[in-house]
């Protein structure tokens, strides 16, 4: 009966962590391409 | 810090795979509680988690008051990011585990309470971040939030003291089996090694947003200049 419980937190752990992380990798992407266009504008 | 970095993610996702597997499959469950008590393995550590993540917020909130340098500003902020991530997993966890045991989703007792409360003070540092638009104005400002706003935590993990309400106290060595302890020791330092490695590439990530932020304030006063 508890284990639904259990596995919903699991889940729930490394979904968040997971999206977590997944959300800092395209944001990374996106800044460094933004930042690569504006420094070869400087250049 | 790119290879640094590489290593730790994989350690930690080592660890957190192995730390699961043993939580979930390997020790024993609990005679009263059955299943659910599994959760403690990420409930708990997800807990300490995230009061570490907002004591690195402090540290570097004073540092950056007393010495004005960036950095520290751009790890307090990347920690508490991650320690919202944390927090907000910690009162889900505890609601999944409440449910069956207390009968209810959520109740307003002291341990609770106090840790939403904690939760709402650094979106509220998360929200300063992003009203300032100014670099220097954000990281005061911000700075005096992770300050004011770290009272809460001491009150979180001793209101099970002063209060003595729903919530237990904290499990101790003497308190829970050598295997339930291992297992969330073991948990706890998979735990601990994501956070590092979430903040090491949350600080990165910074970093490259405050260079950028540099390079349009720079074209922008070029452009009124001109």
């Amino acid at each position: 009966m508890t284990s639904g419980y259990m596995i919903t937190g699991y889940l729930l752990t490394w979904g968040a962590i997971a999206a977590y992380f997944w959300r800092l990798s395209v944001r990374e992407q996106r800044t460094r391409r933004v930042l690569d266009t504006e420094r070869s504008a400087l250049n | 810090m790119g290879k640094t970095l590489k290593i730790l993610g994989f350690s930690a996702l080592l660890l957190f795979i192995i730390g699961s597997v043993v939580g979930l499959f390997v020790v024993r469950a609990d005679a009263a509680m059955g299943d659910v008590q599994r959760l403690m393995y990420v409930h708990v550590p997800a807990a300490w988690l995230a009061m570490l993540a907002f004591f690195v917020v402090f540290i570097m909130s004073v540092l950056y008051l007393v010495q004005r340098n960036p950095r520290w500003d751009l790890i307090a902020a990347s920690s508490a990011e991650v320690g919202v991530l944390f927090t907000a997993l910690t009162l889900a966890l505890g609601s999944l585990w409440g449910k069956p045991t207390w009968g209810v989703w959520w109740t307003w007792e002291p341990r609770l309470t106090t840790t939403a409360v904690m939760l709402m003070i650094y979106i509220g540092y998360l929200a300063v971040r992003s009203f300032a638009d100014d670099p220097d104005k954000r990281a005061r400002w911000s700075a005096i939030v992770g300050v004011v706003g770290f009272i809460d935590v001491p009150i979180v993990y001793l209101s099970v003291y002063w209060w003595r309400t729903l919530h237990q106290p904290p499990s101790s060595p003497r308190s829970v089996a050598p295997e339930i302890l291992f297992a969330l020791l073991l948990n706890l330092l998979a735990f601990t090694v994501v956070y590092v490695y979430l903040l090491g590439r949350r600080y990165r990530l910074a970093v490259n947003e405050q260079e950028l932020e540099r390079i349009v304030a720079h074209q922008t006063k070029q452009i009124s200049h001109d």
